[in-house]
C-alpha cells in the first residue's frame, strides 16, 4: 500500500484539469453543486470497486478479451448506483439523467482499469481509485460552485433538517449571468481553467 | 415527432458536442486536422445509425418481454461494443481502401457517449424503430457537423499567435463556447416556426 | 480450441455473476421506487387539490397533453396531469380546475429546464398569473397578455412559459369538453 497512489490523483494527475478525461459529465451536469457532489459520488463509488475486483481477477481475465470484461464489470456497478440513487436519492437521480449510466463510458474508469488496476495490486488500485475519484469530485464542485454562482446566483446543497439546501447569493440572484448556466458558459469555463492550470505548470517549469 | 424535426433537433437544437457536451473527449482530440475529423464523423454516424437499432431491437425484443429492464445499461454497452468489433471486421474484409480510412478511429468509438447516450435517449422517448434510426443518424451527423466546424477553426487558430497558456486545449475550449454561442440561436421555437410539432 | 472454450466461459460467467448481483439489487430497490413514485403523486396531487377530496385515477385518452384526471371535491371539479415539452425536455405538472374551466392551483411535477431560467416555473409563486383564470378571463399564452411585472418574472425562460400556459389552456379547454356530465 502507497498513500502516493492515492494524493497523486487529487492534485498532481487530477483526471479533469491534468489528464482531461472524462470532460461529458464534467460539464454536462455542473449546473448545480448537488448534482456534481452526486456524480463525484457514483464516480467514486463506480472507480473504487471496479478498481478492486479488476485487479483481483488480473491473473484471470484472459487478456484476449479483457476490455469487454472491464466493461461489464464496470457497467454492472454503474447499474447498482443506478437502482440505489433512484430509490434513495430520486432527486438527483432525475437531475442527473442521462448522464448517469454514460458513467459506465466515462474515460476515467476504464482509462484506470485499464492503466493502473490491472498492473497493480488490490490495495493499491483501491487507493488509485479513491484518489483519482475525490480529485474528480474536487473539480466537478469547483466548476458547479463558479457556475451556478454566476449563473444564478445561487448555492444548492443537499437540504438537511430546517435548511432548505439552497444559499441565495444577494445581488447575483436577482441578476445573474445566465450564460454561465448555459453550454457556452461551461465550455468558456473549461478553457479558462485549463489555461489557469497550464500557466501554473508553465511557471513551475520555468523556475 | 415528424423525422425532420428528429434530424433538426439532434443536429441543431440538442447537438450532441455543443448543447450536451457528450462526446467531448474525441471532438478536442480528434480535431486537429480537417480529414481526421471528418473521417472520426463518417465513422461515427455509421456506428451511431446500426447501433441505434440494434439497441432497440435487443430492448423491446429481449429485455421488455423478459422484464430485464434493469440490466439495460450493461446490455446496450455489450452489444455497443460488439458491433463496433463487428463493423470493424465487415469493412477489414469488404473494403480495406474504406478501412485504412476508418480504422483507426472505430475503437474509439466504443467509448464514444454519443453511442451509448443516443440509444438510452431513444429509449427514454419511446421512439419506434424508424425515429430511432433517424435520431442516431442526426445523432452522428450532429457531432460531424461540430467536429469539421472545429477543425476548421484550430487550422485557423494555429496560424495565429496565441498565449502560452492557451495554446492548445484551451483556446480550443473558447473556439468551442463561442460555436455553442451560435448554436443557441437554435432553439424549440424553430420546430414551432416551421410547424413541426 | 481449447483457449477458445475458457475464454467464453470466463467471458460468461463474469456475465452471469453482475446479471445476478443487478437481479439483487433489482428485487432490493424496485419496491422503493414504486413506492417512491406514488407518494410523489401524491404530495403532488393533494399540493393542488386545495383541501378537497381527490377521486381515482382515470387515464384520459382523447386530449393531446391531458393524460391522467382525477375528479375532485364533490364533482366541483377535476385534477388534470398534463405532459409537454419545455426547452429541456419534457415538463409534467398537475393543475386543479373548476368544472367552468377556470384554474383553482397547479404545479410543475417534474421539468429538466435551465436552473435559473425555466427551472423557475418550479418555485412557489409562478404559477400565481394562472389561477383563477380559464372561465370568463383567457389563460395568458402570450408575454403580451401578462402584467409587466409577470413578463419580467418570465423573461429569459419564454420557451418554459409558453409550453405551461398551452399545457394549462389545454387543460382548461379539456375540462368544459367534458363539462356539465
Amino acid at each position: 500500500m502507497n498513500i502516493k497512489e492515492f494524493t497523486k490523483g487529487l492534485f498532481k494527475e487530477n483526471p479533469t484539469f491534468i489528464i482531461m478525461l472524462g470532460m461529458c459529465p464534467t460539464l454536462g451536469v455542473t449546473t448545480q453543486v448537488v448534482n456534481a457532489l452526486g456524480m463525484g459520488a457514483a464516480v467514486i463509488f463506480v472507480l473504487t470497486f471496479s478498481n478492486i475486483l479488476i485487479s483481483a481477477l488480473k491473473k484471470i481475465i484472459p487478456d484476449c478479451v479483457r476490455i469487454p470484461c472491464y466493461i461489464v464489470v464496470i457497467a454492472c456497478f454503474v447499474s447498482i448506483v443506478e437502482m440505489v440513487m433512484h430509490a434513495y436519492l430520486p432527486s438527483v437521480f432525475n437531475a442527473l439523467g442521462v448522464y448517469l449510466p454514460l458513467v459506465v463510458v466515462n474515460c476515467i474508469i476504464l482509462g484506470r482499469a485499464e492503466a493502473f488496476a490491472n498492473k497493480n495490486s488490490v490495495g493499491d488500485s483501491a487507493l488509485d481509485g479513491l484518489g483519482m475519484g475525490l480529485g474528480f469530485t474536487m473539480s466537478l464542485t469547483l466548476i458547479a460552485l463558479i457556475r451556478e454562482v454566476i449563473g444564478a446566483g445561487t448555492i444548492t446543497l443537499i437540504p438537511i433538517g430546517s435548511f432548505s439546501g439552497t444559499i441565495t447569493i444577494p445581488g447575483l440572484s436577482a441578476n445573474p449571468v445566465r450564460v454561465m448556466s448555459l453550454a457556452a458558459g461551461a465550455l468558456l469555463l473549461m478553457g479558462l481553467l485549463k489555461a489557469f492550470f497550464q500557466y501554473l505548470q508553465n511557471r513551475k517549469e520555468a523556475r | 415527432m415528424s423525422y425532420i424535426a428528429i434530424l433538426l433537433t439532434y443536429v441543431f437544437i440538442n447537438n450532441f458536442i455543443l448543447v450536451q457536451f457528450m462526446g467531448l473527449c474525441p471532438f478536442i482530440g480528434v480535431s486537429k486536422n480537417n480529414e481526421t475529423a471528418i473521417g472520426m464523423g463518417v465513422a461515427l454516424t455509421f456506428v451511431t445509425g446500426v447501433s441505434s437499432i440494434a439497441c432497440w431491437v435487443v430492448y423491446y425484443g429481449l429485455l421488455m418481454p423478459f422484464n430485464l429492464t434493469y440490466l439495460r445499461t450493461v446490455v446496450f454497452i455489450l452489444v455497443i461494443a460488439a458491433l463496433v468489433q463487428l463493423v470493424e471486421m465487415i469493412i477489414k474484409k469488404m473494403s480495406p481502401a474504406l478501412y485504412k480510412a476508418l480504422g483507426i478511429y472505430l475503437p474509439l468509438i466504443t467509448t464514444n457517449c454519443i453511442v451509448l447516450g443516443i440509444a438510452i435517449i431513444n429509449i427514454d422517448k419511446g421512439y419506434n424503430l424508424l425515429e430511432c434510426f433517424a435520431s442516431g443518424i442526426a445523432a452522428g451527423l450532429g457531432f460531424t457537423l461540430a467536429i469539421i466546424l472545429m477543425s476548421n477553426i484550430r487550422e485557423k487558430i494555429d496560424l495565429n499567435p496565441v498565449r502560452k497558456s492557451f495554446q492548445g486545449v484551451p483556446i480550443a475550449f473558447i473556439s468551442a463556447s463561442l460555436m455553442a454561442l451560435a448554436f443557441m440561436a437554435f432553439d424549440k421555437s424553430l420546430l414551432a416556426n416551421l410547424h413541426l410539432v | 480450441m481449447k483457449t477458445y472454450i475458457k475464454v467464453a466461459l470466463i467471458l460468461g460467467s463474469i456475465c452471469a455473476v453482475s446479471a445476478l448481483l443487478l437481479a439483487f439489487v433489482n428485487q432490493v430497490t424496485e419496491p422503493v421506487i414504486k413506492a417512491l413514485a406514488s407518494q410523489e403523486e401524491i404530495a403532488a396531487l393533494s399540493d393542488v387539490a386545495a383541501g378537497m377530496k381527490i377521486g381515482a385515477k382515470e387515464a384520459v385518452a382523447d386530449s393531446d397533453l391531458v393524460k391522467e384526471r382525477y375528479s375532485l371535491g364533490n364533482k366541483e371539479g377535476w385534477i388534470l396531469k398534463v405532459e409537454t415539452n419545455g426547452y429541456g425536455g419534457p415538463i409534467s405538472l398537475v393543475a386543479s380546475l373548476l368544472n367552468d374551466g377556470s384554474i383553482i392551483a397547479a404545479k410543475v411535477v417534474s421539468s429538466s429546464e435551465t436552473p435559473g431560467l425555466g427551472k423557475k416555473s418550479e418555485l412557489p409563486g409562478y404559477m400565481d398569473m394562472f389561477i383563477g383564470k380559464g372561465a370568463s378571463s383567457q389563460i395568458p399564452t402570450s408575454k403580451d397578455m401578462l402584467s409587466s411585472e409577470d413578463s419580467q418574472a418570465v423573461s429569459g425562460a419564454s420557451v418554459t412559459f409558453t409550453a405551461i400556459s398551452k399545457a394549462l389552456d389545454s387543460a382548461s379547454a379539456y375540462v368544459k369538453s367534458i363539462g356539465g356530465r
